[in-house]
């Protein structure tokens, strides 16, 4: 069962809609209702938040950070622009220990870090964050992700953003994967979820943020045309606004006489 | 078990069912039955998951299958009245009593001219089932409880483009002395489109929404008649709702996520930004 009971709660947690823990949390205990619930989902969410989803905790008054695998430092998360270590309490969902200085970057990705920042502004309404980081083992990798939430529990909905890169400095190879997940829930439960590998060539620590500029627009422009390709066909192919002549039924007795429809009907049987 | 520990469990169970991606509700609703067997009946009854449709060997015709047409492992057909797959004890299994049989085909037959003309294809079916002492009868006095399903599915496109629209309307007939009843419609409208060309995208989910009309009747007929008539303009409504949801507001918070053009922030932008930040309450 245990083992069960982990891949269960690991499978809720990857379907969590964007937006905070809390409920969920909340609800997983409850339904749990045992003491060690508690340290078994916080390991889980804390594997999705490195691993899959990454999350945008606040740093200071005036600036995020992100969690991932790859701004570990030790056993905590660094943030490359802040110059900031800290930890994560994933049982009580907030960040801890913030220390100041300790972070050190080549020239390079510190620039990186600055022109990333630049780019954020240009294209990211709401809270967001963009990092460049070192890969630990390999300096010729470097990699980039930015996050970004749209919260708004007060009209019912919650979005997000997230952009993960990988650059090979060497074979100018770029990979990675932007992922959307939109969230709406009044009176009902809709998601949107939507991504799209990334593969690029020719790239460098010079062009790489043109490039993610163009791949970011690009994989933006294919949604909005997705949206109305799925309007105007599937979505008009299911239920019509109003039957073919154009009027209501005529409910009651008199319905048999929609000879067509009942003809149509027992062709279709 | 303690009772409000368990009532607690089922709070939080469809709190999260509520909310955990629609897409995967049949999945997350048999690993909560798994964690709380206790509640899996309540769960499975109160849970709008997608309808599935089965045959029915007697006509060789399609229904839909849900809990309230659900007895075991078995789903009675609305064409023929038996359950299948087929079980034993048929006569011990739930079946609406004689008048209100008759009603149920007539809401079948009504319902399945609606389907043809607003839906062109899919699935349609209506149960009835009794809830007062007295048997229903061809006065209409005497009210009834019932449901209506339809079910359009599209096969994957050549762009790879699929979706289904599932409705459910669960209803309540309450006849008043005086000519007019009231009827009480909980309906929701699963929706689910896919797309896997180019890049990989679904919508999907359910909206809900609850309705109260007083109408008059003439006799028991007329209650289809109503239900019908409010049905569609239920219909009508939800599915404006689900264009709004699905192709205006989730389109608009993308574009709030990112946007294309650039946004040409100025240094004053950027500090108003930061007093945003710092109301931002985040966990």
């Amino acid at each position: 069962m245990s083992e069960s009971l982990q891949s269960i709660i690991g499978s809720m947690i990857e379907d969590a809609p964007p937006g905070n823990s809390i409920n969920l949390q909340k609800d997983l205990k409850t339904i749990l209702n045992n003491d060690n619930s508690r340290k078994l989902i916080a390991d889980k969410l804390k594997q999705y938040h490195l691993n899959k989803d990454y999350k945008l905790v606040k740093l200071t008054d005036t600036d995020f950070g992100i969690i991932s695998k790859y701004n570990q430092s030790g056993l905590k998360y660094y943030d490359p622009a802040l110059k900031l270590k800290f930890d994560y309490d994933f049982d009580n969902l907030k960040v801890i220990d913030v220390e100041q200085g300790g972070v050190k970057c080549s020239e390079e990705v510190e620039q990186l870090n600055e022109r990333i920042r630049d780019y954020a502004l240009q294209h990211y309404p709401t809270f967001y964050k963009g990092i460049a980081v070192e890969d630990g083992d390999n300096e010729n990798i470097v990699y980039v992700i930015i996050v970004d939430e749209n919260l708004n529990d007060g009209n019912f909905y919650n979005g997000k953003w997230q952009s993960f890169y990988q650059l090979n400095k060497l074979t100018g190879e770029l990979s990675g994967e932007i992922i959307v997940k939109v969230h709406y829930y009044e009176d009902g439960n809709v998601i949107l979820n939507t991504g799209s590998h990334v593969k690029e060539s020719g790239v460098g620590i010079n062009n790489i943020i043109d490039v993610i500029g163009k791949v970011e627009d690009e994989f933006e422009v294919k949604l909005v045309k997705k949206f109305s390709k799925l309007n105007d066909d599937e979505f008009k192919n299911l239920r019509r606004q109003l039957p073919i002549n154009r009027s209501k039924v005529q409910w009651g007795k008199a319905i048999g006489n929609y000879t067509v429809g009942k003809e149509a009907a027992e062709g279709a049987n | 078990m303690d009772f409000s520990c368990s009532e607690d469990a089922l709070d939080a169970s469809l709190d999260l069912l509520r909310r955990l991606n629609p897409k995967e509700i049949s999945k997350n609703l048999s690993n909560i039955c798994r964690l709380q067997p206790d509640l899996a009946e309540e769960l499975l009854s109160s849970v709008d998951t997608p309808l599935n449709i089965q045959k029915c060997e007697a006509t060789g015709k399609s229904y839909l299958c849900c809990d309230y047409n659900r007895d075991g492992d078995s789903y009675r057909s609305p064409w023929s009245n038996k359950y299948y797959p087929e079980i034993d004890d048929e006569d011990q299994a739930p079946h609406p009593t004689s008048y209100l049989r008759e009603l149920e085909l007539f809401a079948n037959d009504s319902f399945d001219i609606y389907r043809d003309l607003y839906y062109a294809g899919g699935v349609s079916s209506v149960y009835l089932w009794d809830t007062e002492e007295e048997d229903v009868d061809k006065s209409g006095k005497v009210g009834f409880d019932g449901v209506v399903l339809l079910k359009k599915k599209i096969e994957p496109s050549s762009l790879g483009n699929a979706g289904f629209w599932d409705s459910i309307h669960v209803f309540e007939v309450q006849p008043r002395g005086n000519g007019s009843a009231t009827y009480k419609i909980t309906s929701t409208v699963i929706l689910d489109l896919t797309s896997s060309a180019d890049i990989d995208m679904y919508l999907s989910g359910n909206l809900t929404r609850q309705t109260v009309k007083e109408r008059n009747y003439t006799d028991a007929s007329s209650h289809v008649a109503n239900i019908g008539s409010i049905t569609e303009d239920i219909e009508s409504n939800l599915r404006n709702m689900l264009q709004e949801v699905y192709f205006g507001k989730t389109k608009d918070i993308v574009g709030d996520l990112r946007s294309i053009e650039k946004l040409n922030v100025k240094e004053d932008q950027r500090l108003r930004q930061q007093e945003l930040i710092k109301g931002f309450e985040k966990i």
